[in-house]
């Protein structure tokens, strides 16, 4: 087993496809080495994206954040400049793991291993993210609501490679907030994170609700009729529960030593409750940890 | 023996023989001494057994059952041996053959294989191992092991082991050891019945007929993993018949002699070598792998290292889930009157020390109450789960989840004040606890006082926070025996330049036994503790320790050490008295100097005292040999030869919404009699504390068709520094001049669970029986 | 691991010039083990308990999940870099002065984390921000109270001084 460092991009893709299906591509290595240790993967052969500095790059645009697929999670939520822009996501970010994962996780990473558990997919979600595809000869953008399909698998096929994501700038008037539920000690992963953005009109009545549910289901959970159904409501209590009865009914979500999947039920509801009355009362968009 | 001149009878009461030596604070106990060897904790470089290497050292790893109960119908090893790397394929094919190891071993029972042979008794049961040049070549060849199981009905829980017709865990158990331990009697031993403890106290009939209430309640905690810092390690190796075994262990002489009865050799022929271990708790109590490592090391003829990894830790040992119903009749005036319990502890597959630890988790459930008629009968149950055995807390906190938690039930429903109605029932001096002994130093009201005092218990118990949270304070309070009969030797010798060299098979572990060692050892012979060296335990030469464990190395190798300090005081004053013609009663030891009292101008240091005696060196020994016992039918006699008491209390907030419970604040307080260290004996506290919360809200191991799912430290969950309450005190009661240590290491544990478990009744007005307490479960009490 | 994958990566390990030898993904707290750095130790080796914890380019990482790749050509700081010229740190001295310890097996790893916090930032620390830069390391003894004091002092008297960092 050896691992290959390219140093640009066009290197990458042509050993991804030479390399075939053993080979797997290695950013930060927080998820990758772990399954290699306990043998859940053993390719033959790694891509490390370490020299690629071109894709640890972020560049904020009057309409977008792009984070290159090698930014770093710490550095995310070390930047100055994306707490302005994108403090939710910023937060959101800090609240993952610990230092050291952070530290050598990536953005890339993080929405190429399409872990159900993760923090920022949600956040992300309710921003109307989306991914950057890259393959020899094509490329593509894809919402991350789509670029998620299951369980730790994505749409990304066998030679292809995440180089960055588009983050759209929120509306000046929309607050965001995610709220990360932990059922047990406080280095547990989520029981349920639920992600909320909430837009009004200059009268006060929604214009643009968004909701996602992360650790509860394969990829962030929504219910778009729920939140489309706010369009022009008041953003108050009842609302809200309205909307907070529809993740509930609709949710199937997992159950373990976390919760089961009852209790994840109830919890989804009370949360995404709880995450549009702060998003839509609070005075600070943020991440907070319950 | 003790139990001979019991009087079952009478309600007189049973006198306990056993004192420890009173100890003063002065130049050394009672001082915040820095930890010993604390540089080389701060830099990395205690040289953990983790770190041991040797020359022509192997590595091994240990291939383990995927099922929970199964026939192993064959195994074929010849892949594996073929595989590079490879030195050494055991199989229990290796054992019981002239020249061999036995193949079973055990601290009370051998009923544990040191590799399964015809079947396998719970998923993660060790098949065969190897030992390698790497540890990865070793972790290769266990891929190449073919086992054939034959996969039999298993019972995953103790309702299953004692249902009509249940398979059994073990067709025929052996017989006990006859070098097992003194205070260990079999009773009832029968289908998966390992053993059970009775104890009959009064006419608990008569007293439910008397009593006003009776309340009848079942408590559930969960199996948990001890989860060390430092996994197990061994290493071990042969010279001809001599084994050497470096280990992670808590009892160096349980292990020996588990070795020299596997190995059909004489006790001295095994050296056990143990150097600070990174964490014990009770997990690496008796022999654990040093048995399948020095059978590896003797099949491989080369020295064989085990770093056991982390997911197998979590199917090393396990605290007993118990199940306790406990039955108890009070008067409307709130005195109890009589308690029926039946304790039904998870033993596991394999016995370990579960029979003692059902006994003193049994007779536990009595608590620290003067009741005059008590019936408890406590089981070990086989099960096709992991073995459990020794815990910090051992059974203590089991049995005090269940009776605090009903004390707090049968306050309320009575209307009494919950310290009030323990205050009615605490046992005081004097009075005779459901064993029949005696109780001396009882400080329960004391210390109950001053707990709920802590945290202002008789205000605002309980308060809505805003919309979603609310607060709740609880307390509890906890009585602790110790290991009785036991035993510990302790030698030293002083040298001509003033330095003491301490031999103790006491194990370091954090604890910061070498540290209160050296103090007690340095005091009497006016040393100072940088003066003392205490000596790794190394069976070769370090004398007789029982064990590690049950609070105990503080007084009982304190005491021992004590006693030898004293001889070797008595020596040196005599030789100095000789030369300054001062009587030696006369003379006290001082700063290195022999000095006549009262005149402090006639002075000798020890060096000259040596020098012009020509003494080389001044040895002594000293010993604490503690006696009792309890009648296997009625449970009377001697418990423990002295008793820990202990007491906590908390305030949680709970978040009615999604059920989480937070905690604020906890205040815990022991009877120390004296503290030698209050640095380290703080310590002691506060790891106990974070044991408590971790025990109360986080920790279970989870089972599924007998298959543990979460052994890893992401989906299994221990208390963090983000968990810790924003208020935590600990305190000591000690006493007045010269006082008996009374150990720390335990004491707390216990309590912090069932005050958590108080306050969180106290907050949502409903209890949570089951530990821990998930907020599923804070959601599920509430809303029934 | 199959020999033949070993190679050997150069790096600056507590200020000297040092080659590690082993495979690219060979966990790195594997390589710095056998090298002798033996305050370097595994507990959960899923990078959850911090235990592994060591400084790479002066950044808190965990060696366990780290490939051995990863370190070629960077800065690596372990416990036993933070003495200087025999001299314990000003945390390591206020580790013991707070009794931050009992076994001590996880506290090189809450002491090089500890001394990130501590050298990117200024001034008296708070209990969020120890809190904070402490987050992911476990203690089983429990001394959690007495690790926050330690780096709560030593943040107060703010000489601290990273021996062995300049490398």
């Amino acid at each position: 087993m050896q691992v290959l460092r390219p140093q640009t991009t066009a290197d990458t893709l042509r050993l991804l496809a030479d390399g075939g299906e053993d080979t797997k591509i290695i950013a930060g290595g927080t998820a990758l080495m772990l399954m290699m240790r306990n043998g859940l993967v053993m390719p033959e052969q790694l891509v490390s994206l370490d020299r690629l500095s071109e894709l640890d790059r972020v560049t904020v645009e009057p309409d977008a954040v792009r984070l290159g697929a090698l930014v770093s999670l710490r550095s995310i939520e070390r930047s100055a400049e994306l707490a302005t822009v994108l403090p939710t996501l910023s937060a959101a970010v800090g609240l993952v793991a610990n230092h050291r994962i952070r530290q050598r996780a990536t953005i890339g990473g993080c929405v190429s291993e399409a872990d159900y558990a993760s923090d920022p997919p949600a956040v992300l979600t309710t921003l109307g993210c989306e991914v950057h595809v890259v393959g020899i000869g094509t490329q593509r953008w894809i919402p991350l609501s789509e670029f998620l399909v299951d369980y730790y698998q994505t749409v990304l096929q066998p030679g292809e490679l995440v180089t960055e994501v588009r983050i759209p700038r929120p509306s000046p008037t929309a607050r965001t907030t995610y709220l990360k539920y932990i059922s047990r000690s406080a280095e547990d992963r989520p029981c349920v994170g639920v992600a909320a953005h909430v837009d009004l009109d200059s009268s006060g009545r929604c214009t643009d609700v968004r909701v996602a549910v992360a650790g509860a289901t394969a990829t962030p959970f929504t219910v778009v009729a729920a939140t489309e159904a706010c369009r022009g409501a008041k953003p108050d209590k009842t609302a809200w529960d309205e909307v907070a009865a529809a993740y509930s009914a609709a949710i199937s979500p997992i159950g373990d030593a976390r919760g089961s999947a009852a209790y994840r039920k109830h919890v989804t509801g009370e949360l995404v409750r709880r995450a549009l009355q702060t998003a839509s009362t609070g005075t600070e968009n943020g991440a907070f940890r319950l | 023996m003790i139990q001979d001149n019991i009087d079952n009878t009478a309600g007189a009461g049973i006198p306990n023989p056993n004192r420890s030596i009173p100890v003063a604070t002065g130049p050394t106990v009672g001082q915040p001494v820095d930890m010993v060897g604390a540089r080389a904790r701060v830099s990395g470089r205690v040289d953990f057994a983790l770190n041991a290497v040797v020359p022509g050292m192997t590595h091994a790893r240990l291939l383990r059952s995927p099922m929970p109960h199964a026939r192993i119908s064959s195994i074929d090893t010849s892949a594996a041996e073929k595989m590079p790397g490879v030195v050494a394929v055991l199989t229990a094919a290796d054992f019981d053959r002239p020249g061999a190891p036995a193949r079973y071993y055990g601290a009370v029972l051998r009923d544990q294989p040191v590799l399964c042979g015809e079947k396998v008794r719970f998923a993660g049961d060790p098949v065969a191992a190897v030992a390698a040049e790497t540890e990865e070549q070793a972790a290769a060849a266990l891929l190449e092991i073919e086992v054939d199981y034959e996969p039999l009905p298993a019972v995953g829980s103790v309702a299953e082991a004692l249902a009509e017709g249940a398979p059994l865990v073990h067709e025929k158990p052996p017989l006990p050891r006859e070098a097992s331990y003194a205070d260990i009697k079999f009773h009832g031993r029968e289908g998966n019945v390992c053993t059970k403890f009775q104890l009959r106290s009064g006419d608990v009939e008569a007293g439910f007929a008397a009593a006003d209430h009776i309340f009848d309640n079942t408590y559930h905690s969960p199996a948990v993993q001890h989860l060390t810092m430092e996994p197990h390690v061994v290493l071990a190796r042969f010279e001809g018949e001599r084994l050497t075994v470096t280990s992670s262990t808590q009892a160096p002489y349980a292990v020996r002699d588990t070795l020299a009865e596997m190995f059909g050799v004489a006790s001295s022929k095994v050296r056990v070598i143990v150097p600070p271990i990174g964490g014990g708790y009770g997990g690496k109590t008796y022999a654990k792998f040093e048995p399948v490592t020095a059978a590896l090391a003797w099949k491989a003829r080369r020295p064989v290292k085990l770093v056991l990894p982390r997911d197998e830790e979590f199917l090393s040992l396990t605290k007993h889930a118990a199940t306790i119903r406990m039955r108890t009749g009070v008067s409307s005036d709130g005195k109890l009157l009589a308690r029926d319990v039946q304790v039904y502890f998870d033993a596991g597959a394999y016995t370990d020390i579960s029979p003692r630890l059902i006994k003193n988790g049994g007779y536990s459930t009595a608590g620290p109450y003067a009741i005059p008629n008590v019936r408890i009968d406590s089981y070990a149950v086989y099960t096709n789960l992991p073995p459990a055995g020794a815990y910090r807390g051992y059974g203590v906190s089991q049995a005090a989840w269940a009776y605090e938690q009903q004390m707090d039930e049968m306050a309320e429903a009575l209307g009494i004040d919950p310290v009030e109605f323990r205050r009615r029932n605490l046992l005081t001096e004097g009075e005779r606890f459901a064993t029949g002994e005696i109780m001396r130093e009882a400080h329960w009201r004391e210390l109950l006082d001053r707990t709920a005092e802590a945290i202002d218990y008789d205000t605002d118990r309980r308060v809505v926070v805003d919309e979603h949270r609310v607060r709740g304070k609880g307390v509890a309070v906890i009585l602790k025996s110790t290991i009785t009969p036991s035993t510990s030797h302790a030698a030293m010798r002083l040298d001509a330049d003033g330095s003491l060299q301490v031999l103790t098979s006491s194990v370091e572990m954090g604890q910061g036994a070498h540290t209160v060692l050296a103090q007690l050892a340095a005091q009497p012979l006016g040393l100072p503790v940088s003066a003392v060296h205490v000596t790794e335990p190394d069976t070769q030469y370090t004398p007789y320790d029982q064990t590690t464990s049950s609070s105990r190395t503080t007084r009982a190798m304190g005491g021992a050490l004590t006693s030898a300090a004293h001889v070797i005081r008595e020596k040196l004053l005599k030789l100095a008295g000789d030369l300054l013609e001062v009587s030696p009663t006369d003379l006290e030891l001082a700063d290195g100097q022999v000095v006549a009292k009262g005149s402090p101008g006639v002075r000798m240091s020890v060096p000259e005292v040596f020098r012009r005696t020509r003494t080389g060196s001044i040895s002594g020994d000293g010993e604490v040999i503690t006696s009792g016992g309890l009648d296997p039918e009625t449970g009377q006699g001697i418990a423990s030869d002295h008793w820990h008491q202990g007491a906590a209390a908390a305030e949680v907030e709970v978040d009615l919404g999604t059920g989480k419970v937070y905690v604020r604040h906890v205040h815990s307080i022991a009877h120390a009699g004296r503290v030698v260290n209050p640095k380290l004996a703080r310590l002691q506290m506060h790891g106990s504390t974070v044991f408590g919360i971790s025990h109360a809200l986080y920790e279970e191991l989870v089972y599924d068709e007998g298959i543990l799912t979460n052994p890893n430290l992401s989906d299994y969950s221990i208390t963090a520094m983000g968990d810790m309450p924003a208020q935590l005190e600990v305190e000591f009661l000690e006493d007045e001049g010269e006082a008996e240590i009374h150990g720390l290491g335990e004491t707390t544990l216990p309590p912090v669970i069932a005050a958590i478990g108080n306050a969180v009744r106290a907050a949502i007005g409903a209890p949570v029986r089951t530990l821990p307490i998930t907020p599923e479960r804070v959601l599920e009490a509430r809303n029934s | 691991m199959d020999r033949t994958d070993e190679k050997s990566f150069s790096c600056v390990v507590n200020g000297e010039y040092t080659v590690l030898t082993g495979a690219d993904t060979t966990p790195a707290i594997v390589a710095l083990r056998a090298h002798g750095l033996f305050s370097v130790r595994e507990t959960c080796g899923i990078g959850v308990c911090g235990t592994c914890t060591v400084l790479l380019d002066g950044e808190p990482v965990s060696a366990c999940i780290l490939p051995l790749y990863a370190l070629d050509g960077r800065t690596v700081q372990t416990a036993e870099g933070l003495e200087e010229g025999g001299e314990l740190s000003d945390l390591q001295q206020q580790f013991i002065a707070s009794q931050a310890f009992q076994c001590s097996f996880c506290t090189p790893g809450f002491l090089m984390s500890g001394q990130a916090l501590l050298d990117g930032t200024d001034g008296p620390l708070d209990d969020e921000a120890i809190e904070d830069g402490l987050q992911g390391h476990l203690c089983r003894c429990g001394c959690y109270a007495a690790i926050k004091e330690a780096v709560r002092e030593c943040s107060a008297a703010r000489t601290c001084s990273r021996a062995g960092a300049r490398g």
